[in-house]
């Protein structure tokens, strides 16, 4: 008991938040970096060009693709550390934060699917397909979106470089502010990330033919899976979206705080045997 | 200006930015949704129906027998993933959710449910070429 007690108190203390932050000024610099050497005429030969024949370019985009992992990851820690002073948010500030979190998912969804292997691809199409199965608005939202059938990548290269992350900045700005995070003051952690992106290269498929199972980003595995059974509406975009609501209404001091938290954990447990029959259920 | 008459004015310009905003909606709706058709492309291959069976291209997959060639789009009807061809058990799979399609399209196995898009195929005068038909 008391070592859990200790490894909560210590979890909750860490600065996960600032290191979110940190790995941000990552992922953003090398983002720059990446985006020079990018083809957007030729999505898949830059990116494999990158890895194969740009120097330091396997490096670069394994820092781009590790450092977003990190802040994404490291955001949903901060979050969960810092749960029990969430009902000290005003409503608005609450749900804008809330928010940064599919926000945060479509970064790092556009970015999976801009380097344009089988995976990226095959994970764009599918998003294509579950956008254009809202009622009414679906090919307004597609050609909003994704649309990559009809206009190749040119929609999510725009929204991963400019539209996600404005969005991302608006949701977050009001938090942001208060805070001062040097990134000299996290030599530590940008080493290791820079040490660790130096020897481990960013995934890319190779350019076989007949890749007989595919499976999406980690993210995107439950949601591939529970696709197969039913309606991409409801798979792709009410049951993401009704994790988003729980979350929004999720605050310690809420009326069925008990009720949401089980509903959520629910959420995320079936998510992730969805993810484990994804990944090892088709054989 | 009193305080109580600047706010009010305030409101009133908040109020008419937003009934803007909601009828910019409109047109902003309209433009999106609006598709324009793709333009039909033609792609000239070097296939012999007489001595190969199938050819795999990018976005499509041509078959042939002693009687017609036709070719298939290679993009599922479930989520629009890229076919395989499976010459060995002569069917086309999805590597997302293994939809199977039979090589003259139908659905052999789901979750896909509607059968693949057949595209026009044109035997060209050299007999060692056809022209595919991309619509």
């Amino acid at each position: 008991m008391t070592i859990i007690r200790t490894s909560v108190r210590t979890f909750k203390i860490l600065p996960w938040g600032s290191w979110s932050l940190v790995s941000l000024y990552l992922s953003l610099f090398s983002g720059v970096i990446v985006g020079l050497q990018y083809n957007l005429q030729a999505p898949y030969y830059s990116s494999a060009s990158l890895d194969l024949t740009v120097p330091f370019g396997m490096f670069f985009r394994s820092l781009h693709f590790y450092s977003s992992q990190l802040f994404f990851l490291f955001g949903v820690a901060h979050y969960i550390a810092i749960y029990d002073k969430v009902s000290e948010l005003s409503t608005e500030q609450r749900i804008y934060l809330v928010l940064t979190l599919p926000v945060a998912l479509l970064l790092l969804f556009t970015g999976y699917v801009l380097r344009a292997d089988t995976t990226g691809f095959s994970a764009g199409m599918i998003a294509e397909s579950i956008v254009v199965s809202v009622p009414i608005f679906g090919t307004f939202l597609n050609n909003l979106l994704f649309s990559i059938e009809a206009n190749g990548l040119q929609r999510v290269y725009l929204h991963h470089v400019i539209t996600f992350d404005i969005l991302f900045l608006i949701l977050a700005w009001q938090h942001l502010r208060k805070y001062t995070v040097p990134p000299h003051n996290h030599l530590l952690l940008l080493g290791l990330t820079v040490l660790f992106c130096s020897v481990v290269a960013a995934p890319l498929d190779p350019d076989t033919l007949g890749q007989l199972y595919i499976t999406g980003p980690w993210f995107f595995l439950g949601l591939q899976e529970l696709l197969r059974y039913i309606h991409p509406f409801i798979a792709g975009v009410i049951t993401p979206m009704a994790l988003v609501f729980m979350l929004l209404l999720l605050r310690r001091d809420a009326r069925n705080c008990k009720l949401l938290l089980n509903l959520t954990l629910i959420w995320l447990t079936s998510y992730g045997v969805l993810t484990y029959l994804a990944l090892y259920g088709h054989g | 200006m009193k305080p109580i008459a600047y706010k009010k004015k305030r409101s009133e310009r908040r109020s008419i930015l937003l009934i803007g905003c909601i009828l910019l909606f409109y047109p902003v709706y309209q433009f999106l949704s609006h598709r324009i058709p793709k333009k039909p492309e033609r792609i000239e291959l070097p296939f012999n129906p007489t001595s190969t069976t199938f050819l795999i291209q990018d976005r499509f997959i041509v078959f042939s027998n002693p009687t017609k060639t036709w070719a298939l789009s290679r993009k599922c009807t479930h989520l629009g993933c890229k076919l395989n061809y499976r010459e060995k058990e002569d069917y086309l799979e999805c590597p997302c959710h293994q939809s199977r399609f039979s090589t003259s399209g139908k659905v052999l196995r789901g979750p896909a449910d509607k059968q693949l898009k057949h595209y026009k195929v044109t035997r060209n005068l050299d007999k060692e070429s056809i022209t595919v038909i991309i619509t």
